[in-house]
């Protein structure tokens, strides 16, 4: 299994998806305002589940800031062995 | 009152498409989950109803108001049932699953009433399962779809498992109205607006393959394949590498092909977008998809690379606006309606999780359906479990053939192979460069072409007893057909023709010569048909010409062709023959010879040989959709190519030929209601015929519900016709426009003429059939491919129009046509003139060349210009114009002259003197000059009548000379201007004007005298029909003779699923040891069985299981002669059913006549035909309502009756045809028996209700309210159960049924509406008696009364209030036929209606009284 997921994990993979810096990633952007598209937000699903977290797609795409996100990423990472 | 909601835009804009083809199914979606384990039936049963109730979306119905806007109303999903089935006894398993589905989804869904989905389980191995999933797309888009599923596995297993159910989590649809209204109110939705007006402000060129747009069809065609795992994973690494997603991937691939066959420098795809993201209805099952449009610009040196980055920018832009409405954006650009459209082809990805396990057993998803297909659609769905992409390219059938869309789907991957493999490579190359000649190819045919007469032989054989030919009351079996064309073919044989001879046929249309044509294409010959109305003279050119080795006539025709050889077709065989078949005829031999004319100045022979046929006949079979089960008009006469069209088009692909009769076409009305009697599905017909169709359809008349496709063709169609007929009939009649010169086998192109896309005044001529191509070079209209004609036969030769044409690649052979054309922007061919003087008068070819050297064989006329003129109303006429010496020879003198040379269509209808014919500069004729039609001008004298017909005359004519006293035609007039004549006379007086009064009155003043004198018919067209369908074909007449008595083995009984049928079938069962064969409309068996059983368990009977097996169900079609039954069925019934009970009938309050003939008044004559076999009893259950009412006859007789003013409605009208059919049938000694039945009330025992009954639905919606109409003062009343076994009786016992043939099922007393009403008061519901107006305002519109009966208040109010009450009911023969029998009626009285409230209120249809003035239970029924 890929390592935990961190904080400076979260912004990367984000970065990656938004054509950005990790730094230029700001946390109180919604996904879908950021361009992110269902596809975007499936992949990036599949790559932190296989970081050990549980989390849905639907449970994702509810959220309307990349800040939720973390938070509910930072919630589910804890409830993994 | 019910809430009812708006619809928001995403349901809107479904439902209006729905609208538009209301009987389409191409809105359901589906998919199927394969669950790979063993699946409790019961608990999935029950978790399907579980979210089924709890999916809001589910519970609702789609209503229209008054202003025809439509309202979502929630409406509790009543009972539904799961169809279940075990498949693993077929063959293969899982493809009948799959045709199951397929049929599952051909049927159209009624959103007023729902329900909008349908769950199937289908047991395909012994622990695999498939479950069927189909919901319309208005309720749910494919991610709500997603939500349902997940929920029923959740569901499914929890069930099994014994486990509490958790919740559902489902929000509700109100607060996705909500979400939405918000968002509809805020700035962000102005944003969107803004970005999305602003980025498609210039309305960018939409480039589809097709290059046309068509209405989305009924169903689509789809490719689907799956990209290999290891394909799949370049897709992604490549995705990665360029730094967008493997669906930019997919989606400029897709771009980067659709450049490369349209060659446009801009794609705009429409993107389906979840529309969820950051929604509350991410958990809501719900249909909120949207369509983002997406622009991008391709140039031919766009890699892969190129155009996924400037792609990604483009999606990613518009992305964050997804919440705007395509539908909006449409409006807000002015892209609705017409060819307008903002996007092109459809690409889908779906990318959603979706492994569902059930009760822990894997589950892989499939996709039925996507919904209609506007275009073509790329559906991409991530198969998750590791298996790689499927990709389905679904296609619109009215666009893009089978094979069209496997080229496509070809195209596609290769390009995405090419991209793939080198990102960087320019993609956009296209092959070859824009070349000056325009080639326009028709695709491949979809399958090679057959011989016509293998495909007629094999229908002769396989389905022989098919009906091929009706003409005049007359029929004609394939199977005799092609007998008597063989037998035909032998004496021809006999006669030393075979292969290579050519044999006139002079024979007029009809069965004859039809078997004629047949006859010689079998004894290896081809056949030259000539016209019998031809003057002697050129017949006799005509024959020599082409040198028959025989003339096919009749004897009184035989005179004619005295120089030939002859042979009578009604003469008995006599002569020499062989009884060696004719060896069949190879594609290069000829088929048959046709007349055309020439520009030489006499007529061309063309020859067309099998091949060319085979090939048209495959291809506008295809083209034209034509079925099995089309009923064609044959309309044309045989020596118009038409003809071939209409006869083998429809015998080749085994449908029947419907021969028209001379006097069809008498009037246009007239022709209009044959047709609907006949019911002809498929009509061919000139376009000069047409054009008076579709004027009279625009006035008034109506085009018969059977017809579903028009062919015409013939000549230019005129845009003002085309548009009338639009507005009439709308589009959902195909309306095809052809095109094509006899020298390339009678069709070249085709235009779908109602395309609702098809702008106004817009008139194509279409597209190439399939197999045939067209060039267009410098404007002419060039044909090439395998119809092309052999050449013309004997001199004069003509060899220049058929050539290599060396500006195409490879120099085909090709059709010169002398038609002027253009290639439109839509990709159709438009008709612009002729490159010559050729002119067509009602589908004939005109060469005035032809018609200038006749008139110069008359020696008083010195020089002749003959033109056509078009007159400003589209009425096309011939001129001549002469230089006459002197004397000069009269007008009529001139036709005379012309008549004994000419075929009617060639002699002109204006002759003019002129001292000289104008020239042009360079010393030519001025035919364009000549061809400017004169203004008519206003007939000034005679009566208000004689200046209307003088003024359509001139109008028609083109002449302003035409006064009261003119014979019309000694003027010119022909038959088809009669036609036209007649036509419009008939919209203008508003009455039938028959095209034969014309002829008889041929000035103006008699025709006035005549109409004045002759009162117009009746108004009621459907009179004359349900009169003429009441008479019994001769054939039958009692058969075998058989003993009465015996114990019946076997009975047939139709209609076992109406509420009577059910009843009857009971008792049948009960009282008798036979099998009784049920007929029920279904698919199959299985089908046709559970549909009565459902019956019975919906009317509460039970069936032990000695009675199960001897009740046998046959999927059948009471309306076709067959019975839509196989031959070796109907035999058998006809050889073993000892008793028939004809129940099924369809009740109507509202439908006219026309629509309830076949099933109920044909059906008779069906039966009838089969019992005549055996001489077998029919039984057949009618209606009081036949009888006259007391005004006509104070007292209705228990016998048969004659027709009578009351039978005003066409449900009447029906039944009392059918009387009528049995009357014959009596009379000529078959014995049948009829039963009159008043309100069928339910069963006196349990009290049960039929909910379908009027008065029930009367009182369904009305007690609600409390308010009752006055609907009738008394009627019969009888107990389903008691009038179930009295039939039987009357039925089976012959002493019993001695006083009939015809019963009063009314022994009772009648029954007082308002002592019903009484009783209702009396039962606690306090209701108001109001009159029906006052009753029907009152009464909600959403109170829940059927549809039907509420638009029967509303025609009722306005129809004249005829009291229908009956005279005294004789019931004589039914009291004394159940003497001794002890069966009795039981009494109709406040204890029956009691126990029918209890029913009502235990079954929840009405809510309990409040306060009962009565104890609420009945007292228990007496003796029953």
């Amino acid at each position: 299994m890929p390592a935990p997921l961190t904080l400076d994990g979260f912004r990367a993979d984000l970065a990656e998806y938004l054509y950005l810096e990790p730094h230029e990633v700001d946390l109180d952007d919604n996904p879908l305002d950021a361009g992110l598209d269902s596809l975007r937000i499936a992949t990036l699903m599949e790559g932190w589940r296989s970081t050990g977290v549980d989390i849905t797609f639907v449970e994702l795409a509810e959220c309307t800031s990349f800040a939720q996100w973390w938070q509910l990423l930072s919630a589910r990472r804890g409830d993994t062995p | 009152m019910t809430v009812r909601r708006s619809l928001p835009a995403a349901q809107e804009g479904i439902w209006t498409g729905q609208q538009l083809d209301p009987d389409s199914p191409a809105y359901n979606t589906a998919e199927y989950v394969h669950i790979h384990g063993p699946v409790d039936e019961a608990a999935f049963d029950a978790a399907l109803h579980q979210v089924v109730a709890e999916t809001e979306a589910l519970n609702v119905v789609y209503v229209v108001d008054e202003q025809g806007r439509p309202w979502e109303a929630p409406a509790p999903t009543g009972a539904w049932r799961l169809h279940s089935a075990d498949l693993t006894a077929e063959p293969a398993p899982h493809a009948a699953a799959l045709a199951w589905m397929d049929e599952d989804m051909a049927r159209p869904v009624d959103l007023a009433h729902g329900p909008l989905f349908g769950h199937a389980l289908l047991r395909i191995a012994g622990d695999e399962y498939l479950w069927y999933h189909r919901v319309h797309h208005i309720a749910l888009d494919g991610f709500g779809l997603s939500l349902v599923a997940r929920r029923v596995a959740q569901v499914y297993t929890a069930l099994t498992a014994g486990e509490a159910v958790p919740d559902s989590g489902f929000g509700t649809l109100e607060s996705v109205r909500a979400e939405e209204r918000a968002y509809r109110a805020s700035p962000r939705h102005a944003e969107d607006r803004a970005y999305w007006t602003d980025r498609y402000a210039d309305r960018p060129p939409v480039a589809t393959p097709a290059g046309r747009t068509a209405l989305p069809a009924r169903t689509f065609h789809r490719r689907v394949i799956d990209l290999h795992p290891a394909r799949a994973d370049t897709l992604r690494t490549v995705a990665r590498e360029l730094s967008v997603t493997w669906s930019e991937v997919l989606l400029a691939a897709t771009v980067a092909y659709l450049h490369r066959i349209t060659g446009a420098p801009e794609i705009v795809l429409s993107l389906p977008a979840m529309g969820r993201l950051g929604s509350v209805s991410l958990r809501v099952p719900a249909m909120v998809r949207n369509i983002l449009p997406l622009r991008v610009p391709v140039t031919p040196d766009d890699s892969l690379r190129d155009l996924a980055a400037r792609l990604s920018r483009e999606l990613r832009a518009g992305l964050p606006h997804q919440r705007y409405r395509y539908e909006q954006l449409r409006r807000d650009l002015k892209l609705v309606g017409g060819r307008r459209r903002l996007s092109g082809p459809g690409v889908n990805i779906m990318p959603f999780e979706y492994d569902l396990r059930f009760a822990g057993h894997s589950s892989t998803v499939h996709n039925v359906s996507a919904g209609p297909v506007d275009d073509l659609a790329v559906n991409v769905y991530d198969r998750s479990d590791g298996t790689g992409l499927r990709i389905a390219l679904d296609a619109n059938p009215g666009l893009y053939t089978e094979a069209e869309v496997a080229d496509l789907q070809e195209g596609l991957l290769t390009v995405l192979e090419e991209g793939l493999a080198d990102p960087d490579r320019a993609l956009g190359a296209r092959p070859d460069a824009e070349r000056a000649v325009r080639v326009l190819d028709g695709g491949p045919l979809p399958a090679p072409a057959r011989p016509v007469l293998h495909l007629i032989a094999d229908h002769a054989a396989r389905r022989g007893a098919a009906v091929a030919l009706e003409h005049a009351g007359d029929s004609r079996t394939y199977a005799q057909l092609f007998g008597s064309a063989r037998n035909l073919a032998r004496r021809l044989a006999g006669r030393g023709v075979g292969g290579g001879d050519v044999v006139a046929v002079a024979l007029p249309r009809g069965i004859e010569a039809v078997t004629a044509v047949l006859g010689v294409l079998l004894s290896g010959a081809a056949y030259c048909p000539l016209d019998p109305k031809a003057p002697a003279d050129r017949t006799a050119h005509l024959l020599a010409d082409t040198a028959p080795a025989l003339v096919l006539t009749t004897g009184e025709r035989a005179a004619d062709f005295a120089e030939h050889p002859v042979l009578l077709l009604e003469q008995p065989d006599t002569g020499p023959r062989t009884t060696r078949a004719p060896s069949a005829p190879a594609p290069t031999d000829l088929a048959y010879v046709l007349h055309t004319s020439g520009s030489t100045g006499r007529p061309k022979a063309v020859e067309i040989g099998h091949g060319a046929l085979a090939h048209f006949v495959a291809a506008a079979t295809h083209r034209y959709r034509l079925r099995r089960t089309d009923r064609v008009l044959h309309f044309a006469p045989l020596h118009f190519d038409a003809s071939v069209e209409e006869i083998f088009l429809t015998l080749c692909a085994g449908g029947t030929l419907v021969i028209r009769t001379d006097d069809m076409t008498e009037s246009v009305p007239r022709f209009l209601d044959e047709c609907a009697r006949l019911r002809v599905s498929v009509l061919d017909l000139p376009t000069a015929y047409w054009h008076e169709v579709a004027y009279t359809v625009s006035t008034g008349s109506v085009l018969p519900e059977s017809v579903r496709t028009v062919v015409i063709g013939g000549e230019a169609a005129l845009p003002e016709r085309v548009d009338r007929w639009r507005k009439a009939v709308g589009t959902s009649v195909a309306l095809l426009n052809t095109y094509g010169p006899t020298e390339a086998t009678v069709v070249a192109t085709v235009a779908d003429l109602h395309d609702p896309a098809l702008a106004p005044g817009e008139v194509p001529i279409g597209l190439p059939l399939p197999g045939i191509r067209a060039a267009v070079v410098e404007g002419e209209l060039y044909l090439l491919g395998d119809t092309l004609a052999r050449g013309y036969r004997g001199a004069p030769r003509d060899g220049s129009r058929f050539a290599p044409l060396t500006d195409v690649p490879g120099a085909p052979r090709a059709y010169r046509t002398g038609d002027l054309v253009r290639v439109d922007e839509d990709g159709q061919l438009r008709f612009l003139g002729r490159s010559d003087d050729e002119f067509k008068i009602s589908g004939h070819r005109v060469q005035p060349a032809e018609v200038e050297s006749a008139l110069l064989t008359h020696p008083g006329i010195r020089e002749a210009a003959v033109v056509g003129q078009t007159l400003a109303d589209g009425t096309r006429r011939l001129v001549a114009h002469l230089v006459a010496q002197s004397p000069a020879p009269s007008a009529s003198e001139i036709r005379v002259h012309l008549r004994a040379r000419l075929p009617a269509a060639m002699i002109p209808s204006a002759v003019e003197a002129v001292a000289r014919l104008p020239r042009t500069d360079s010393g030519k004729i001025d035919r364009t000059a000549l061809s400017t039609p004169p203004v008519p001008q206003a007939p000034a004298t005679g009566s208000d009548l004689e200046r209307t017909i003088t003024g359509v005359w001139r109008q028609i004519l083109g002449a302003d000379t035409v006064t009261v006293d003119d014979d019309v035609f000694d003027l010119g007039a022909q038959s088809l201007q009669a036609i036209q004549v007649a036509n419009r006379l008939g919209a203008e007086l508003g009455r039938d004007v028959r095209v034969a009064w014309l002829f008889q009155h041929p000035t103006a003043a008699a025709l006035a005298r005549f109409l004045d004198e002759t009162s117009p018919p009746p108004p009621t067209t459907s009179a004359a029909a349900f009169l003429a369908d009441a008479v019994l074909d001769q054939g039958i007449g009692p058969g075998i003779h058989r003993t009465p008595g015996a114990a019946p083995r076997r009975i047939l009984l139709t209609g076992a699923t109406g509420f009577v049928g059910a009843h009857l079938l009971a008792e049948l069962l009960d009282v008798t040891e036979a099998e009784i064969v049920c007929l029920v409309r279904a698919d199959g068996r299985p089908e046709a069985g559970a549909r009565i059983h459902e019956t019975l368990a919906r009317h509460g009977i039970t069936l032990d299981e000695r009675a199960r097996d001897r009740l046998t169900a046959v999927p059948a079609d009471l309306a076709r002669p067959d019975l839509g039954l196989t031959r070796d069925t109907l035999g058998d019934l006809a050889a073993t059913c000892d008793a028939i009970f004809h129940n099924a009938a369809t009740v109507s309050i509202l439908r006219d006549y026309a629509t309830l003939r076949a099933v109920n008044t044909e059906s008779t004559a069906h039966l009838l035909r089969l019992a005549a076999v055996r001489t077998t009893p029919l039984h057949y259950v009618s209606t009081l309502s036949v009888a006259p009412p007391a005004s006509l006859s104070p007292e209705v007789p228990e016998a048969f009756l004659p027709a009578h003013e009351g039978l005003r409605y066409g449900y009447q009208q029906s039944k009392w045809a059918s009387e009528r059919l049995l009357e014959q049938a009596a009379e000529r000694g078959l014995p049948v028996t009829v039963h009159r039945l008043g309100r069928v009330v339910g069963p006196s025992g349990t009290g049960y209700v039929n909910e379908r009954d009027f008065l029930w639905s009367v009182l369904r919606a009305g007690v609600p309210e409390g308010i009752v109409p006055e609907l009738f003062e008394d009627e019969v009343w009888t107990p389903v159960d008691f009038v179930a076994r009295a039939l039987v009786h009357l039925g089976l016992h012959p002493r019993a049924s001695a006083g009939g043939p015809v019963f009063h099922h009314a022994t009772l007393p009648r029954v007082r509406l308002s002592e019903v009403y009484d009783w209702v008061r009396e039962y606690g519901y306090p209701v108001r008696c109001l009159s029906l107006a006052r009753w029907r305002e009152l009464l909600p519109r959403s109170a829940d009364v059927a549809a039907t009966t509420i638009a029967f208040f509303d025609a009722a109010e306005q129809a004249d209030a005829t009291d229908l009450r009956l005279g005294r009911i004789q019931a004589d023969n039914v009291r004394t036929g159940l003497e001794g029998s002890g069966i009795s009626c039981p009494p109709v009285d406040r204890d029956l209606v009691f126990r029918h409230l209890d029913h009502c209120v235990t079954s929840g249809v009405l809510p309990a009284p409040e306060a009962p003035l009565r104890p609420r239970r009945a007292t228990p029924p007496r003796n029953s």
